[in-house]
C-alpha cells in the first residue's frame, strides 16, 4: 500500500481544523493541524506535508505572511498552498502572496477536494 | 438785549403771558405729541388737543390742576415729582421714563419721556413760562426689549455650549467662538481671536474643494445645509464634525457657523460596520464546519459507516447548529436592545436553583470542572428567568473563554441591603485599563495581537448590561491585566422593587 499523501491544515479555529482533518482523513489523506503561524512553520519542517490548507487569519500572524515565508525558502518554494478565508475578496491578496489557489468559506466540499487533488503532486 | 435782571423780571411779569398767545396754541394743537404750557411755578396752563383727548380733560385751565395726578402711573409718581421739582428749580434734564395712563384706562400703559424747555422773551435769568413735550417711547422700549431678548436667546444657545458656535468672516477671520468650539479644535480663545487660527488652518487639504463650494453656497443662498468634514486640531489629530453656516446679513461676509463633534457617532458607525463584517464571518465558520460534517455524514451513511461514527458526526453538526443559533440570537438581541424592544417575562423564582443549574451545566456539558459556587442568596427574585440565565451564562462563558483551563472560576452569591449580589471571578488574562471603561459598549471588542484567538461579536456584555438595567439592577467590573476579572452585578429581591 502506498503512503497516503499528507495535508497540513492551518487554522486557529478549533472546529474548522478538526472537521477538515476528519474530512481529509476520511477521504484517504493523512492530515494534521497547526493553530498558529509558528506551529505551521515548525510542522512543515518536521512533517514535510504534500499540501497546505492555510487560513488567512491566524492567531499571532497573517496567513499571507506564512505563505510568503514558505515561498522564500528553497525546500518549500513549490509546496502547494491553498488559502482559505471567510472573505471572498481575499482571493487576489492570497494569490499575490504566492498561494496556488484560494477558496472562500463556507466552501462546497467537493470543490475543496477537487482543488486539493488538482494541486497534489501526482502519486509516484 | 436787556441785561439787568430786576428790570427784566418786572418786564416779564408785566407782559402778556406767552401761553396765552393764540398762534402758539394753534400750533400745539396740530401736534400729535402731547404738549403743554406751564407758568414759571410749573402750574399747567394749557394742554394741547391730543393730550386733552387722551387725558379726558376739558379746555378749561381748572381741569389742568389734576393733570399729572390723573395721568402718571402711581408707581412712577415719586420719580416724576422729583424730576418736575428739579426742572422748576432750574436743573434741566430729560425726565425719567414714566408710564401714563389714558383717561378711560382702555389703552395699555405707555412709556413716555418728558422734555421741558423755558420760554423766554428776551430776559435771561429766571424762566418765565415752560413748554413741555411728551414723547411716547413705548415702541422703542419694546424694540429694545425684543432686541435684548433676541440677543439673550442667541447668548443662551451660544453659552450653553451644546454645539460649537462661531461668528466669523466666511473667508478667513474668526471673530467669536464659544467654549464648545474651542474644545473641538483644541486651541485657546486667545489663539483663535488673535487671528492665528483661520478656517484654512483648520481644514485638511482634501476638504479644500468641498469647503470652497460650501462657502460659495452660503454667499449665494445665505446658508448651507449641515455637512460632514474634519478639522485639524491644534495637536495635529483630526476630528470628524458636522458643520453648517448662515450669513448674518446679505451685504456682509460675516456668518454664524455651528460645528458638532461626531467622533462618537463615527466610531459607532465604524463599530456597526465591523459588527456586520464580524457577524457574517462568525456565521460562516459554523456553516463551513456544518457543511464538512454533512458531507462526511452523507458519505458515512452511503458507505454504511458504523453507528458510532454516524452518532459522532450528527453530534458535531448539532454543536455547530447551537453555535449558529446563539450567534443569530445575539444579533437579534442587539437589534432588540437598540430598538428598546427587549420584553421581560418576570416571575418569582429562586436564583440559587437557577445558578446551580447553570454551574452544573458548565461542569458537565462544557467539561469545565473548575467552577466553584460560593454563598447563596436565600431569597426569591422577581425577574425574567430566561434572561437572568442568559446573564449568568454569558458572564461565566466569558470567564471560561478568557482564562486558562486549569485556573478556577468562582461564582459568588450573597444578599445585601435587600438586593441579590453576584460576582463572577476569573484569574485569566484580565482587561487593560484602556478597554475597561468601554467593555459594556455596543460592539466593543478588546483589540490586540491575540484578538483572533478570542472570537466573538462584542455584544454579550452590552446585552447583559441592558437586561440588568431593565431589572433595576446594575453591573460593574474590576479587572487587572494578567491577573483576572471580577464582574459584579446586583438586582432587587422579590417584593422590594
Amino acid at each position: 500500500m502506498k503512503t497516503p499523501r499528507k495535508i497540513l491544515v492551518v487554522d486557529d479555529n478549533d472546529d474548522i481544523a478538526e472537521a477538515l482533518v476528519l474530512l481529509l482523513k476520511g477521504s484517504g489523506y493523512d492530515a494534521d493541524r497547526a493553530f498558529s503561524a509558528e506551529e505551521c512553520m515548525y510542522k512543515v519542517e518536521e512533517e514535510q506535508p504534500d499540501l497546505i490548507l492555510l487560513d488567512i487569519f491566524l492567531s499571532g500572524g497573517d496567513g499571507r505572511e506564512v505563505c510568503k515565508k514558505l515561498r522564500a525558502q528553497p525546500e518549500t518554494e513549490s509546496l502547494p498552498i491553498i488559502i482559505i478565508s471567510a472573505h471572498p475578496n481575499m482571493r487576489e491578496p492570497a494569490i499575490a502572496a504566492g498561494a496556488d489557489d484560494f477558496i472562500s468559506k463556507p466552501f462546497v466540499v467537493d470543490d475543496l477536494l477537487k482543488k486539493i487533488e488538482n494541486f497534489l503532486p501526482a502519486r509516484v | 438785549m436787556d441785561s439787568s435782571a430786576p428790570t427784566s423780571h418786572s418786564h416779564a411779569l408785566s407782559r402778556t403771558p406767552l401761553f396765552q398767545a393764540p398762534h402758539l396754541k394753534y400750533f400745539l394743537d396740530a401736534l400729535s405729541h402731547f404738549a403743554w404750557l406751564a407758568r414759571a411755578d410749573g402750574r399747567v396752563e394749557y394742554c394741547n388737543r391730543s393730550w386733552r383727548e387722551y387725558a379726558g380733560l376739558t379746555d378749561s385751565p381748572a381741569s389742568y390742576d389734576v393733570l399729572w395726578k390723573r395721568l402718571v402711573w402711581p408707581e412712577d409718581w415719586p420719580a416724576f415729582e422729583a424730576w418736575y421739582e428739579d426742572v422748576i428749580a432750574g436743573k434741566m434734564h430729560l425726565s425719567p421714563e414714566i408710564r401714563l395712563r389714558s383717561a378711560n384706562h382702555r389703552a395699555d400703559l405707555h412709556w413716555y419721556v418728558l422734555d421741558i424747555a423755558p420760554l423766554r422773551t428776551g430776559a435771561l435769568t429766571s424762566p418765565v413760562e415752560w413748554i413741555g413735550l411728551c414723547t411716547d417711547i413705548t415702541k422703542l422700549k419694546r424694540t429694545m426689549v425684543e432686541l435684548k431678548e433676541s440677543q439673550e436667546r442667541f447668548r443662551t444657545i451660544f453659552d450653553s455650549n451644546i454645539v460649537g458656535l462661531v461668528v466669523s468672516d466666511l473667508d478667513e477671520r474668526i471673530i467669536e467662538s464659544n467654549d464648545a468650539f474651542l474644545n473641538i479644535i483644541g486651541y485657546s480663545r486667545e489663539e483663535v481671536l488673535g487671528g492665528r487660527v483661520t478656517w484654512s488652518a483648520l481644514t485638511p487639504p482634501e476638504y479644500d474643494d468641498l469647503d470652497r463650494a460650501k462657502v460659495h453656497q452660503v454667499l449665494k443662498h445665505g446658508s448651507v445645509q449641515p455637512f460632514e468634514k474634519e478639522y485639524v486640531r491644534k495637536d495635529g489629530t483630526r476630528v470628524p464634525v458636522l458643520v453648517g453656516a448662515a450669513r448674518v446679513h446679505p451685504d456682509s461676509t460675516t456668518s454664524i457657523s455651528f460645528a458638532l463633534d461626531i467622533s462618537r457617532q463615527k466610531a459607532s458607525e465604524r463599530r456597526k460596520d465591523e459588527f456586520m463584517g464580524m457577524a457574517s464571518h462568525e456565521l460562516k465558520t459554523p456553516l463551513a464546519v456544518q457543511k464538512l460534517y454533512i458531507h462526511m455524514l452523507t458519505k458515512a451513511v452511503l458507505g454504511e459507516g458504523d453507528k458510532e461514527d454516524l452518532r459522532n458526526l450528527v453530534g458535531k453538526i448539532e454543536q455547530q447548529t447551537e453555535k449558529l443559533d446563539s450567534i443569530v440570537t445575539d444579533m437579534l438581541d442587539v437589534v432588540r436592545v437598540e430598538a428598546n424592544r427587549i420584553v421581560l417575562n418576570k416571575t418569582v423564582f429562586d436564583p440559587d436553583v437557577l445558578l446551580k443549574e447553570i454551574v452544573d451545566d458548565f461542569r458537565l456539558m462544557h467539561h469545565h470542572e473548575n467552577i466553584k459556587l460560593v454563598g447563596r442568596i436565600g431569597s426569591s427574585v422577581c425577574a425574567d428567568r430566561e434572561r437572568m440565565s442568559q446573564v449568568f451564562t454569558n458572564l461565566i462563558s466569558n470567564a471560561v473563554k478568557y482564562s486558562p483551563p486549569q485556573k478556577p472560576i468562582v461564582v459568588h452569591a450573597h444578599q445585601k441591603d435587600g438586593r441579590a449580589h453576584f460576582c463572577i471571578q476569573d484569574f485569566g488574562i484580565g482587561i487593560g485599563e484602556r478597554d475597561l471603561p468601554h467593555i459594556f459598549d455596543r460592539f466593543y471588542r478588546v483589540e490586540g495581537a491575540s484578538e483572533h484567538t478570542y472570537p466573538g461579536m462584542g455584544v454579550g456584555l452590552f446585552i447583559v448590561a441592558d437586561i440588568l438595567k431593565r431589572h433595576q439592577g446594575r453591573i460593574w467590573v474590576e479587572s487587572k491585566k494578567g491577573e483576572g476579572s471580577s464582574f459584579y452585578f446586583e438586582l432587587p429581591l422579590a417584593g422590594t422593587s
